[in-house]
């Protein structure tokens, strides 16, 4: 049964869609007229900063992400309500974030409106500020404060499965400082558990194109961004150079994702052959610090939403007030008859996509426990990520050609956003799913319970959190898709993104706030559930948790 | 186990109504594919909607965020486009791709476009009648008071006014088709006596020479311009928010009457002005046209003959609302209403097309 499932859900939502994604991709390719060329091989390879802006971008941004995430993640093991600090920052749509973290701190922004205010020097914005709106660093800034957040959500899952306090206590008592029994006990399983997420978090660094687009430098594009632009112009010679960049965007995920693989085994022999450091003070500053950024975070993602509801209630701002003008509310009713159905579509597609996403990804995780392949690791499942969106859903559209006309679209659609959220759940339940103690199932079915019910009852209850968390990403990607819901649903599924991305594209921030908050919404509600899910129900353990307590 | 079958129920019933929703509203729908990113444009096609709903059409705009979107899919995958907006490059490319219906002839009311208006070429491509001119673009520039001391902005005028205001100026990246016209502008001032030349073929003349002095009056431009031209505003929408936020002190546009309606809705600051660039405003049209594939072209060419009655005109013209020139002749609009209107700038001939990839081209090779 798991495995006729297991198989159909892996033609329908990954051979099916990449396949016919890639088959668009390979036939462009060999193209007389826009397929791959020396001259377009030529031109990518001889645009060094491009290159090497896109590999730094890609590493540099999701090993930044991990380690500040795994410095900070002590926090959540003692105080796992801090989860819900998080829950905006994962909510707000990436492209409204990074707008927020412009309004905040570029040359114009707040921060440098409070210095003009107090001081009066800056009759002009300045110019020289080190946050300058189109640059690589910028773009880092803004992955690694996004990506941050995804990867302690994937953590603060992981450690409900790791006995992370217990491991702690027992390398103290052997005289390791916590810091350093954090760092080289409870880390090294962590970054194990991680490689699916961050295998994730580099594919989208890598081939992320709305943030460059806004904030990112456009004379030294990212490889991504140029595919796309590329994409859109309509010269051959634009056209085989998207086809190329494409190729080659491929070839450096593949490169990445392969060193991603050792990286948990290159830190596990790093931390045990280094040899322990005296310890002094700096065990309490380091806590400080982290404590300090918990807070700062805290506050970013609150200024960031404050400044977004600024924007969508101010009649005009300018340089250099502090506050709108005026404050109305005539954009929102203007606005509001016409929410109902792109909200009606959003709600609807994330709801389906995020709940079969799960479903499939537990169906897809059971198979492979069955086949004992428990440790490996199937990239294979994320394919669909790595496939520039662009020639995907166009393949999409030929493959599917008249289906598309007959009112079968809605469905269509669905199903795209499922294609997505396929992968983000697997991997989110991957770690604790995969490494489930087999102990459990021995014990229920010693006392009597079946296989299946010792599945149901005992196994799906303890993975609760992983699994609530796992809905919660499925549910955001399903709200943040463009390209499917824009291109599929021929303009009968408008969502609130699409209507967010053609909005924001006449560069207004003022209504473009109003549909980022309305973006942001949905998955804040999905987020609060789920972390209220994972801290709140204390006092109510399930049987199955009371059974792990006892033995 | 409760809430999964609350949750499939939920499901089931939202999924119902979307089909039958879908279902009865097939009957009389034209699909629209526009621009989204002007809340003015939106507000306009949600008037239109509303009137043209009276009539028993029901017309959807389907908001994309590039009109290249609908394109790529007329050309590489599928589209229910009933209706399109587009131009310049666009236009090219599904003209090329055989892609849209001959609907000039089967509209009514075509004699009463305004007969001075050049739009029989876009962006120097005949149109052979597969698109219906809609509105009138004019290049112009927005300024803070006090930038320029001329109203026609001379490259040289520029130039100064760079120096005067250092890292205050700049123009959307080309291949963007307002920073492609900026240069195409420059060209023109610093050519004034030559203009027919870029009415010609780029490779039938000597355009390395001709526009040499445009690279070396850029090499001195440039590190005078914002982020010493190390970056561009991505967009005119774009560097519209830089000159609303004092990062800079212009802005571009193609709509003349922009300079008064981003003020009227808080966009802009009170006060700006607005410049042409060279002696006269590079000037084209923008266009509606029926693809191929419509599956409702009989409609389509309906709606498009209501956006071309004075009515719909004149409400797009008004700078209280989108401001978008009408291409009716002038003596149509002779009613109250008319006072609205604003002259239009000089004008000036787009170059021919092929002088577009050219420059972008060059330009990419030597800033990029």
């Amino acid at each position: 049964m798991v495995r006729a499932l297991s198989v159909a859900i892996k033609f329908a939502f990954i051979v099916l869609p990449v396949g016919g994604g890639l088959m668009l991709l390979l036939l462009s390719s060999f193209s007389a007229e826009s397929g791959i060329t020396n001259n377009a091989v030529y031109t990518i390879l001889s645009e060094r900063a491009t290159l090497v802006s896109t590999l730094l971008v890609a590493v540099v941004a999701p090993l930044m992400a991990c380690y500040l995430t795994l410095w900070l993640a002590p926090g959540l093991l003692k105080r796992p309500r801090l989860q819900q600090l998080l829950s905006p920052v994962l909510s707000v749509p990436h492209v409204a974030f990074a707008v927020g973290l412009m309004l905040l701190f570029s040359p114009s922004g707040w921060l440098i409106r409070v210095v003009e205010g107090i001081t009066g020097l800056l009759p002009f914005p300045p110019q020289g500020w080190p946050l300058p709106e189109k640059s690589v660093i910028t773009v880092i800034v803004v992955l690694v404060l996004k990506e941050l957040s995804f990867l302690l959500l994937m953590i603060a899952a992981q450690l409900k499965q790791v006995p992370a306090g217990f491991w702690l206590t027992q390398a103290q008592s052997y005289g390791y400082s916590q810091r350093q029994a954090w760092w080289r006990v409870v880390t090294p399983e962590l970054l194990k558990r991680l490689t699916l997420p961050m295998a994730a978090v580099i594919i989208y660094s890598l081939s992320v194109v709305d943030i460059p687009l806004l904030v990112g430098s456009n004379t030294e594009a990212l490889l991504a961004q140029r595919v796309y632009e590329w994409t859109f112009q309509f010269s051959p010679e634009s056209q085989s150079k998207a086809v190329t960049g494409a190729w080659t965007l491929m070839v450096m995920a593949v490169l990445l994702l392969f060193l991603n693989s050792l990286h948990s085994a290159l830190y596990r022999k790093w931390a045990l052959t280094k040899a322990l450091r005296k310890q002094w003070s700096n065990t309490t500053l380091s806590d400080k610090a982290a404590k300090i950024t918990w807070i700062t975070f805290g506050f970013l993602s609150l200024a960031i939403i404050t400044v977004l509801i600024l924007q969508s209630v101010a009649s005009s701002w300018f340089y250099p007030t502090l506050m709108p003008e005026a404050l109305s509310l005539n954009r929102w009713q203007s606005e509001w008859h016409y929410l109902t159905e792109p909200s009606f579509n959003s709600i609807w597609l994330a709801l389906t996509s995020a709940l079969l996403g799960v479903i499939f990804a537990v169906v897809l995780l059971q198979h492979q426990r069955e086949q004992k392949q428990k440790g490996s690791l199937n990239v294979w499942v994320l394919i669909a990520l790595f496939v520039p969106q662009v020639p995907l859903v166009l393949g999409w559209q030929m493959m599917l050609g008249e289906h598309l006309t007959q009112g079968w679209n809605v469905m269509w659609v669905a199903w795209s956003h499922t294609v997505y959220t396929v992968p983000y759940a697997y991997l989110v339940l991957h770690g604790a799913y995969t490494q489930f103690d087999e102990q459990w199932l021995i014990k229920a079915q010693s006392l009597g319970y079946s296989a299946r019910q010792a599945w149901w009852k005992v196994m799906l209850p303890m993975l609760k959190t992983p699994l609530a968390t796992a809905f919660a990403i499925a549910f955001s990607v399903s709200i943040a898709q463009y390209l499917p819901a824009q291109w599929l649903g021929q303009g009968l599924t408008p969502t609130l993104t699409t209507e967010a991305v053609s909005v924001a594209s006449g560069g207004d921030w003022r209504i473009g706030s109003l549909y980022a908050l309305l973006q942001t919404i949905l998955p804040l509600i999905v987020f609060i559930s789920v972390g209220l899910l994972n801290t709140g129900l204390k006092g109510k353990k399930t049987k199955a948790e009371r059974y792990a307590d006892y033995s | 186990m409760r809430v999964l079958a609350l949750t499939t129920l939920v499901l089931l019933t939202l999924f119902g109504t979307t089909l039958f929703g879908t279902s009865k509203a097939k009957a009389e729908v034209v699909n629209f594919y526009a621009w989204g990113g002007s809340p003015q444009v939106n507000s306009y096609l949600r008037w239109a909607q509303q009137e043209l709903e009276a009539e028993g059409i029901q017309l959807r705009h389907n908001k994309i965020a590039d009109a290249s979107e609908v394109v790529k899919q007329l050309i590489n995958g599928y589209s229910n486009a009933d209706i399109i907006w587009i131009n310049g490059e666009n236009f090219h490319a599904l003209k090329k791709a055989n892609a849209l219906l001959p609907i000039v002839e089967d509209i009514k009311g075509m004699q009463h476009i305004n007969p001075e208006l050049n739009w029989q070429t876009d962006f120097g491509e005949p149109v052979n009648g597969l698109e219906v001119p809609w509105g009138v673009g004019q290049f112009n520039l927005i300024a803070r008071p006090g930038v320029f001391e001329t109203e026609a902005v001379s490259a040289h005028e520029l130039l100064r006014a760079a120096q005067n205001y250092k890292g205050r100026i700049s123009y959307p990246k080309p291949p963007e088709f307002h920073g492609t016209t900026f240069l195409k502008s420059l060209l023109l001032s610093l050519y004034p006596e030559r203009r027919s030349v870029f009415q010609q073929l780029v490779a039938s003349v000597n355009a390395e020479e001709i526009t040499q002095p445009l690279w070396s009056y850029l090499d001195k431009l440039h590190p005078l311009l914002w982020q010493q031209g190390d970056n561009f505003p991505s967009s005119a929408g774009e560097q519209v928010s830089y000159l609303a936020n004092g990062q800079l002190v212009m802005a571009v546009s193609f709509n003349p009457n922009d300079y008064r309606t981003l003020v009227n809705q808080g966009r802009l600051p009170a006060g700006v002005k607005r410049y042409t660039l060279s002696d006269r405003a590079m000037t084209n049209t923008h266009y509606l046209a029926v693809p191929k594939t419509a599956q409702n072209p009989k409609l389509a060419k309906l709606v498009i003959e209501f956006l071309l009655s004075v009515q719909a005109q004149l409400r797009k013209a008004d700078t209280n609302r989108w401001g978008d020139p009408s291409v009716l002749a002038p003596q149509l609009l002779q009613t109250q209403e008319a006072s609205q209107q604003t002259e239009l700038l000089p004008s000036t001939d787009d170059f021919h097309a092929s002088w577009q990839a050219y420059l972008e081209q060059q330009w990419s090779e030597r800033y990029q």
